[in-house]
């Protein structure tokens, strides 16, 4: 085993990892808003919107994500008649799951944030004059996200684990390549570097939201 | 000449009456203490005058206006105008925690009252030096003690210019030796004449400040006069006996 080798398996496995870290984006970029959505739905008083919600919530979070990647990039395309219409490339299928799955859980994040915000704060609002708009962006937002931050980096963690189901929808990513080279070479090394690359995913995500909690420590 | 005018207010959580036909009324730059027991409905009345509960029944009429007339309550506009002439002060604070101190004091006028930059801030640093707390101005109420959360909070409702200043035990969350200097700026603002109603516990700074105090038990105002009147010579039993109970 050479530096030649390591280098040879690993550029295929770091052209996997970028897939990874686009499904992250896609996911983190649509799912954080989209769960926003979601929990102003949930806390409504129209109980039609916010049974919606929460029986969306439920369902997300009641289910295995594989079974809803697999469902999205398989299962659609079986239905008859429309099924032929709604064939999609198997990474916007796997992008579309994994925002709808993360968003249940984004939603229920943002309420338990709102749920923790004082009546206190809503109060001194209104008696400041305060409309309902200007109450909840300048003050209950910059809380709930606050109060929110380290679930949300959990998730995010999580999310970047997660990226490894895109396996089972078949699109090519660093465990597909890794896998590819232990069969083909007979050596568990790929293995590790896979491993490795990982860490380093999840070690830049950990250091970001240390940063974005100390700014906005309100201390 | 009244600038608050309460009458017949009657106001239920569920089927439990906590206010039972209260009236009452205050006059311009009179400072009013409210005492009575724990659960007798001091917080309910104070809150209603500032459409934080709604009232079942009654008048509520602030400078004139009525916020609500025989039960019913004027419409959003009109009820955010009145209430406007007054500001609050809470048992604990509720400043915003995202907000540093002069954010907190600066947040309002430039938001809700769409007030230029340059006037906000000669006003905000004006009540800084009043309340002693220019050094704190850049801090997050996190690192306040209570007595300078309670001072920042009261300089927070100065900021919209109210011409009423109610307080809801003001001092009730702070270590008896941080009430001092809240009292202290409550005590300045009674000699710059403020309009102020105050419910509270402590039955000294009570008999200090005001010109008038409010008895309410069990949601009815028991005795309501002077203070002189109302700490030397109460007419009730009930006032006497509530009375004793606080030395
Ligand atoms: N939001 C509410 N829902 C139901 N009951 C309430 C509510 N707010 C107050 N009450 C009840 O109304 C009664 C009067 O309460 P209020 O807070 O006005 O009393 P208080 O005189 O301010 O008492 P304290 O001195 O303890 O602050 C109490 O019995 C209380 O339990
Ligand atoms: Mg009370």
């Amino acid at each position: 085993m050479n530096i030649d080798y390591l280098i040879n398996i690993t550029i295929p496995m770091l052209e996997g990892a970028k897939m990874t870290v686009l499904l992250f984006f896609i996911a983190i970029i649509l799912s954080i808003p989209l769960g926003f959505v979601f929990t102003l739905m949930a806390i409504s008083k129209n109980i039609v919107v916010a049974s919606i919600a929460k029986g969306y919530i439920y369902v997300m979070r009641g289910t295995p994500l594989l079974l809803q990647l697999l469902f999205l990039a398989f299962g659609l395309p079986m239905i008859p008649v429309v099924g032929e219409y709604i064939v999609m490339d198997r990474f916007v299928a796997a992008s579309l799951g994994f925002t709808l799955n993360y968003a249940a859980y984004f939603a229920e994040i943002f309420r338990g944030g709102l749920l923790a915000i004082a009546k206190g704060q809503y109060e001194a609002a209104q008696v400041l004059g305060f409309s309902k708009f200007q109450t909840t962006t300048k003050i209950i937002l910059p809380q709930m996200f606050r109060i929110a931050l380290p679930a949300v980096s959990n998730e995010s963690i999580t999310l970047i684990k997660d990226t490894a189901l895109l396996y089972a929808v078949a699109v090519p990513e660093l465990l597909h390549f890794a896998q590819t080279a232990v069969n083909r070479d007979f050596t568990i090394i790929p293995f590790f570097i896979a491993g490795l690359i990982f860490l380093i995913m999840t070690l830049v995500l950990t250091g970001f939201f240390k940063w974005l909690e100390s700014k906005l420590k309100f201390e | 000449m009244s600038i608050i005018h309460v009458s017949n207010i009657k106001k239920s959580f569920g089927n439990i009456e906590v206010l039972k036909n209260i009236s009452f009324e205050v006059n311009k730059q009179e400072v009013v203490a409210v005492i009575g027991p724990s659960g007798s409905g001091k917080s309910t009345m104070l809150r209603s005058l500032i459409n934080l509960e709604r009232v079942d029944n009654g008048d509520i009429r602030i400078n004139g206006d009525y916020l609500v007339k025989n039960g019913k309550y004027s419409n959003s506009q009109d009820v955010k105008k009145i209430t406007r002439n007054m500001g609050m002060v809470f048992q604990h604070f509720n400043l915003f925690p995202n907000l540093t101190v002069i954010e907190n004091l600066e947040i309002a006028p430039k938001v809700v009252a769409g007030k230029g930059i340059t006037d906000v801030h000669n006003k905000s640093m004006e009540l800084l030096e009043k309340i002693g707390l220019t050094d704190k101005k850049d801090v997050y109420p996190s690192k306040l003690s209570g007595g300078q959360k309670q001072r920042v909070a009261i300089a927070r409702a100065l900021m919209m210019e109210p011409e009423i200043l109610l307080f809801d035990e003001p001092t009730s969350a702070l270590d008896p030796e941080l009430t001092g200097e809240v009292l202290k700026v409550i005590k300045l603002l009674a000699e710059e004449r403020m309009t102020m109603i105050i419910v509270t516990h402590e039955m000294e700074f009570a008999k200090e400040v005001a010109n008038k105090i409010i008895f309410m038990d069990n949601g009815y105002i028991l005795e309501n006069g002077s203070t002189e009147q109302l700490f030397d010579n109460p007419q009730l039993d009930r006032t006497k006996a509530f009375l004793n109970k606080q030395y």
